[in-house]
């Protein structure tokens, strides 16, 4: 088991720092209720968040340069429609795979 | 083992393909850029975050000094904020202890799968939640150290598709967020992913992309507190 000690300090550092924000709305929150306009702020949170990561997921960071991807969009195709088609997780991931592993194959 | 942890433990395994997919890739990465296994190993225990795996491994490769590769990871995670502030209101009644436990594995896909339950409007169980994080901490663990380990046999593990995992997964969990909502707001929910989305690409010229996700994410749900109630006056006031 080699584990080099800078490693294990700048992973225990980097930890910490994802950890704070994780937990401390749970423990400002256990007493606290949220106020009614924050509560309807939240409630948007999911489908923007997912949103904002769905389309970064279509972009590629190549040579400095943050553009869209043609690979990725093409394999992005039936993977929504997978999704609409079949609400089923697993079956989107799975396609989503295949299509990224056949457009990279025949690119 | 409860009945709702062991529903929790159900509502993660259709995201456990994903977690698969790109814990073998995470640990793939690492080991081709001079992580050890171990290393592999404790950063999915101690950090357990894909993105930012992913992006402290290319750092370490590239020489960029610790503060840097801090400050990094702390942007890429402080999306991480908003999700518990989300999901905490929606946690039943329990002690502290279970509280940070919850919080502490939260992932973007299993802040979803809960979200996609909490439209049903019920409050969730701390046990369910457990059963959830905890099935897909160790599936996460358990990948990446895989990937480490298989790392010098898979050269490019990019060609079997696997990085997209991640991505193919937000875009079926935004879906069937957006289903879940569908009686609530569509059209408003559709009108925010394309605000969403080009607030994205803007703000992606002038900053990091995790930067750009989550200062969407903020004016998004904004817009989305301002629309909703603009057409609640409009519809109470005619």
């Amino acid at each position: 088991m080699d584990i080099r000690q800078d490693v294990l300090i700048l992973i225990l550092l980097a930890g910490l720092v994802t950890w704070i924000p994780r937990v401390l709305p749970f423990i400002v929150l256990h007493r606290l209720k949220v106020p009614q306009v924050v509560a309807e702020f939240l409630s948007f949170v999911p489908v923007c968040l997912l949103g904002a990561l769905s389309i970064q997921s279509l972009f590629v960071h190549e040579a400095g340069q943050f553009s869209l991807s043609s690979e990725h969009i093409l394999a992005a195709v039936p993977t929504i429609l997978t999704a609409i088609f079949s609400r089923s997780l697993v079956s989107t991931v799975i396609v989503g795979v295949l299509s990224m592993a056949l457009v990279r194959y025949f690119s | 083992m409860t009945d709702s942890f062991r529903s929790g433990v159900k509502a993660c395994i259709p995201t456990i393909f994903g977690y698969v997919g790109i814990g073998i890739s995470a640990g793939v990465i690492g080991r081709a850029s001079g992580l050890s296994p171990a290393e592999v190993a404790l950063m999915s225990i101690l950090i357990y975050a894909g993105a930012a795996q992913f992006i402290i491994t290319s750092l370490l490769l590239t020489g960029t000094p610790a503060s840097a590769i801090i400050l990094t990871t702390f942007v890429v995670n402080s999306r991480h904020l908003l999700m518990s502030m989300a999901t905490a209101p929606h946690v039943e009644r329990a002690t502290l202890l279970h509280k940070i436990g919850i919080g502490s594995l939260l992932t973007d896909e299993s802040f979803a799968v809960a979200m996609t339950r909490a439209s049903g409007g019920d409050k969730i169980p701390a046990n369910w939640f457990h059963g959830l994080n905890i099935t897909a901490y160790l599936t996460w663990i358990a990948s990446t150290v895989l990937g480490a380990v298989l790392g010098g046999q898979l050269a490019n593990p990019d060609r079997f598709g696997l990085d997209f995992a991640l991505s193919a997964m937000f875009i079926g969990l935004l879906y069937l967020q957006i289903e879940s909502e569908r009686a609530k707001r569509l059209l408003l929910n559709g009108a925010l992913i394309v605000l969403v989305g080009g607030m994205f690409v803007l703000l992606s010229k002038f900053t990091s992309p995790e930067m750009a996700v989550l200062c969407a994410t903020l004016l998004g749900s904004t817009a989305g507190v301002v629309i909703s109630r603009w057409i609640s006056v409009k519809t109470s006031s005619s």
